[in-house]
């Protein structure tokens, strides 16, 4: 009965989220009440073609390329469904190409300036808007509507996809956020019985942790968090500024925040660090992912992770222990404080406009998303599907489970908005060297709040 | 020979060898970590692996260097454009050289000046237009855009060279060839390019191992994985989620370095002289 | 920009004078065709990019003079920051690589046993050291567990944070690239070994006197090589790239960010073709000021005796 509960009320957050994003909406967090989003989330989804009535391509033989990222579980099932489909419609195939998320989007940036990009591309949400600077650079899906049935997204969340001049890039493949897996072996040897619930206390478990800590780390130190890589930091920020003052990083393209209070979160990573809570710069070295040696061998404490990628994380740890894992919200920054998380469509599917044939990956897209044998091979590995007929199934089979779903329960409870300047390049490489510069110690919070103040809004002002 | 002698070659050779060893022993590291488990690797100088603990297996992981690919393809697509690179290079780089070496025509000090000039200038200088062009002729994404160049001679470091190497041949040779009614294409195949064989496999062998290392033509020029470079693959290790042990990412490395020692070591005697002669003479 | 001096083409060729020949100019085509279409259109486009705001997914915004220039110069931090970082990795390791190739084929120049076996032993890192690969076991070699802060415990030192400290970082690199001293070493000892001998064995003496020898006679006879090799070895480290985009991933703060690398992410990240090509520019004014000056100022100090 739970699970089912929770594809409900997945599919109304996704509406929420939506509604609350809406850029004259001055949302404060926790606030947006739910919101009457009608869409039918529970109806029996219809069967959304029928082989002999509609022929990709005329029934002429094509061949159409996708691309992807993930890790090899997402490559095998989408492969599988691949091979389904071809198995379908024999005259039609289809090429794949797929790699590592890190260096995938640069590899695509360059296909589009080179117009050499595959039919079908899964797209990261600031993509859509980035790439073109507010204009879409793919094929608006509006155009394929015919074979592609829209109707699987709520208007709300295809608004997420739809770029400033009103074309829509991408269809989202469902909604997601970060959260904290932690080691509850850590918890327990600190006599904790929950996940601290404010980061004094996390800095004080922190400071117990890491005694004993070398100043590098030479293979035994352990940390009570244990950031996977710059994006941690920076979702991690944006969040706690957010919670801490409800306001979100930018709108109408003005950055909100004073130094005051931009500097309080600065002070807050600063003291995490000291404490020994999480490492120093010069103690986390590279591989920035889940395969660095801390993590991998249970010396981490806590990462703060996607949803979508809760079991990327956990198979790494300790050799896949998973029980060892729990679930947490990220600590509110006061006592009592808000515990939003920001939220944002995870991955979508966009068209190529260069595209040979827009209506046979339509078509192909449109099988993935709602054919019940394909979503059954693809299961979990996109992520937590949020459009009608694949969370449909997905409730149905329970498909999502475990970890992953107490991950979406704290999403759907806490349901936070997120800029969606958030991941544009422009906006977050400043950031990075600003949170640079300030763990290496090269700045001073005050320093790091008035350039991030300062930088941040002249990357906005260069957008427009 | 005096004592003081025999000692000084003491200290010369114990300088030499500790040198050796100072430079070989990344390679001999990154060897013996290949064999090794994650916790053997690090906190000890040691190059092979505690007694009992070695092991083989990662070998077999790095062989699959990407969830659906082995290291035999990513060697194949880079042959794929090396070895037409280095066919093209030895051809038109020797062609150039030729005609600057041994002929004098209007315009010549210009011809050099302009080798020269262009030997200076860094290769990522001339990539944002070569992008473009090869965008409008649909070269992007194919192994020709990393190769296609070469076969017109912009090798200048080439030419360069081999025009050094052909000032040592006495000029007699090619005279006397003509005399006998030899056109120049003629002259040039049948009495240099005999003498020019080491310089122009010491050419043919550089162009190769330097094409081994290039990455940054590959990043740009090479975009689906279908085409991915051993370079590009390499990296990818560095990023994938999957590469958990730390003795995959070493034996990947030795494998992927093996075709460059091979060809050194098979060859080495021609190119260690002809590298040496190429800045002799300035 | 002005003629490097190319001085072994000013050697006339002594030839039968006739008429112009056509066979050269057969022979150039392919130069030809190559230097046009790969050299002098990509480096004028390249000027007219840099005048623009061009980006090939957005398409051609427009003339804009002279102002991607004006930015670089005034308004762009970064620049400044990776023209620095790019200085500090050519002032350091330029005379690193060129110190110990010219010092190991001092050694090597001793009529020793076995010189072919060490000449080839010292060659291999430089073939091998621009490889991804190197530049992953790189990372491993100087990780804060790594070979290198073993060793440095070993010898009673601290350990430091070879990739992620601001301060030791771009010399993670620098001794990269030291490593590979083998190739410019070899030309040392080509020239070494073509100084008359009667120069400089006209006593056995001890080896501290032999190396004042050494600086006093028999490297202002080899300058020319020095010369070529100084240059070589600076081009080499202006146009850095793989190391600082692999090992160190341009950071810390950026010390690594070497103009190669920056002109990378403008053109083929961000595809700022306008940005990028006007960095291109000022790169290039940077490498053609440069050469020049150690160029003209070898007037005073490189020998030519022939």
């Amino acid at each position: 009965m739970k699970k089912y509960a929770t594809i409900v009320s997945v599919l109304l957050a996704a509406t929420m989220l939506v509604s609350a994003c809406t850029p004259t909406n001055n949302a404060a967090p926790a606030a947006t009440p739910a919101a009457p989003a009608a869409t039918p989330a529970n109806e029996p989804a219809a069967p959304a073609d029928e082989p002999g009535e509609w022929l990709p391509n005329n029934g002429n033989a094509a061949t159409i390329r996708m691309s992807w990222w993930g890790a090899d579980p997402r490559h095998e099932a989408l492969i599988a469904a691949l091979d389904l489909y071809m198995d379908r419609y024999p005259h039609i195939t289809v090429d794949h190409e797929f790699g590592a998320f890190q260096g995938w989007m640069d590899n695509m940036v360059i296909q589009l300036a080179g117009q050499v990009e595959p039919d079908i591309m899964q797209v990261n949400y600031a993509w859509v808007h980035a790439f073109g600077g507010g204009t879409n650079v793919f094929l608006d899906l509006n155009t394929v509507s015919n074979v592609l049935d829209l109707s699987e997204w709520s208007p709300e969340l295809l608004n997420f996809m739809t770029t400033a001049d009103g074309q829509l890039g991408a269809v989202p493949h469902g909604v997601t956020g970060r959260v904290v897996i932690y080691d509850r072996e850590m918890l327990a040897e600190h006599d904790l019985s929950s996940f601290p619930a404010t980061f004094d206390e996390w800095i004080e478990l922190g400071s117990s942790v890491s005694v004993g800590n070398a100043g590098l780390d030479q293979g035994n130190n352990t940390y009570a968090f244990y950031p996977l890589g710059p994006e941690t930091i920076d979702v991690m920020f944006l969040q706690m500024l957010y919670n801490n003052t409800g306001k979100n990083m930018e709108e109408n393209g003005q950055m909100l925040h004073t130094v005051e209070e931009v500097r309080e979160i600065f002070e807050i990573i600063g003291r995490m660090t000291e404490s020994g809570a999480m490492p120093t710069f010069e103690q986390q070295e590279p591989p920035h992912d889940a395969t660095n040696p801390v993590w991998m061998e249970g010396r981490g404490g806590s990462a703060f992770e996607w949803v979508g990628n809760i079991f990327l994380a956990g198979g790494n740890f300790m050799e896949n222990d998973l029980d060892r894992l729990g679930i947490a919200n990220l600590p509110a920054v006061a006592p009592g404080g808000g515990q939003a998380i920001m939220q944002r469509p995870s991955l979508g599917h966009a068209i190529s406009r260069n595209s040979d044939y827009p209506e046979v990956a339509a078509h192909l897209l449109n099988f993935l998303y709602t054919d019940e044998e394909a979503l059954l091979i693809i299961a979990h590995h996109l992520g937590v599907p949020f459009s009608r007929t694949a969370a449909a199934i997905a409730e149905r089979d329970e498909i999502i489970q475990g970890l992953q779903l107490e991950g979406v329960d704290l999403l759907i409870n806490n349901h936070g908005i997120m800029s969606p300047l958030f991941e544009d390049p422009n906006l977050r490489q400043p950031r990075f060297s600003i949170f640079e510069a300030f763990r290496t110690g090269s700045i001073d919070a005050e320093t790091a709040a008035e350039r991030f103040l300062s930088e941040q809004q002249s990357a906005l002002d260069n957008m427009r | 020979m005096s004592t003081k002698n025999k000692i000084n070659a003491v200290v010369r050779y114990t300088l030499l060898i500790a040198v050796g060893l100072l430079l070989a022993y990344p390679l001999f590291w990154m060897i013996g970590s290949a064999f090794k488990h994650n916790a053997d690797i690090f906190g000890n100088l040691n190059i092979l692996p505690p007694p009992g603990r070695g092991t083989t297996e990662y070998f077999a992981a790095a062989w699959q260097l990407s969830p659906r690919n082995t290291m035999a393809f990513y060697y194949w697509n880079t042959l794929q454009f090396l070895i037409p690179r280095v066919i093209g290079t030895v051809i038109s780089c020797t062609l150039t050289a030729y005609a600057i070496a041994r002929f004098s025509f209007p315009g010549k000090k210009i011809v050099f000046t302009i080798v020269i000039v262009t030997l200076l200038m860094p290769e990522l200088a001339f990539r944002i237009p070569i992008f473009m062009l090869y965008r409008d002729i649909g070269l992007l994404d194919t192994f020709a855009a990393l190769y296609i160049q070469e076969f017109f001679a912009v090798g200048s470091f080439f030419v360069f060279m081999i025009i050094q190497f052909m000032r040592t041949i006495p000029r007699e040779l090619d005279e006397s060839a003509q005399i006998d009614g030899c056109g120049p294409l003629r002259t040039l195949i049948f009495i240099l390019v005999p003498i020019l064989r080491p310089i122009i496999i010491t050419v043919g062998l550089l162009t190769f191992m330097w094409g081994m290392n290039d990455f940054q033509g590959p990043l740009i020029f090479l975009s689906s994985p279908e085409n991915r470079v051993l370079a590009l693959a390499l990296r990818g290790l560095l990023q994938d989620y999957d590469v958990t042990n730390f003795g995959q990412i070493f034996a990947a490395a030795f494998m992927a370095l093996i075709p460059t020692l091979a060809i050194f070591f098979t060859c080495s005697k021609f190119f260690v002289e002809s590298v040496t002669s190429s800045g002799g003479k300035e | 920009m002005e003629q490097p001096k190319p001085s072994s083409v000013s050697v006339p060729l002594k030839k039968v004078k006739r008429k112009i020949p056509i066979a050269p100019f057969v022979l150039l085509i392919p130069w030809f065709i190559g230097i046009m279409l790969f050299r002098i259109y990509p480096i004028m486009m390249s000027f007219w990019y840099s005048l623009r705001d061009f980006h090939p997914i957005m398409g051609d915004r427009g003339f804009v003079g002279l102002d991607n220039y004006r930015w670089l110069l005034f308004d762009f931090p970064l620049f400044w920051r990776s023209v620095e970082a790019t200085f500090r990795y050519v002032v350091f390791g330029t005379p690193m690589v060129l110190a110990s190739a010219l010092f190991i084929a001092f050694i090597l120049n001793f009529k020793l046993k076995g010189v072919n076996l060490f000449r080839t032993i010292y060659y291999v890192p430089s073939i091998l050291g621009g490889n991804v690969a190197v530049s992953l076991i790189w990372i491993q070699l100087f990780g804060s567990n790594g070979p290198v802060n073993t060793i440095m415990m070993m010898m009673g030192m601290e350990p430091v944070s070879w990739l992620r400290s601001e301060a030791f970082a771009p010399f993670t690199l620098i001794f990269l690239s030291a490593w590979q001293f083998g190739s410019v070493m070899l030309i040392f000892l080509a020239a070494l070994q073509n100084v008359s001998p009667s120069l400089y064995e006209a006593a056995s003496i001890d080896g501290a006197r032999k190396f004042r020898q050494f600086i006093s006679i028999t490297l202002p006879i080899i300058t020319p090589v020095v010369l070529f090799n100084t240059v070589n070895v600076l081009l080499r480290h202006f146009q850095e790239f793989n190391s600082a985009f692999l090992i160190t991933d341009r950071g810390p703060n950026d010390a690594t960010n070497f103009l190669n690398i920056l002109i990378y992410e403008y053109a083929f990240r961000r595809f700022e073709f306008g940005v990028a090509s006007a960095m291109t520019w000022l790169f290039l004014a940077a490498i053609g000021i440069l050469t020049l000056i150690l160029f003209s100022s070898s007037k005073h100090w490189v020998h030519y005796n022939d």
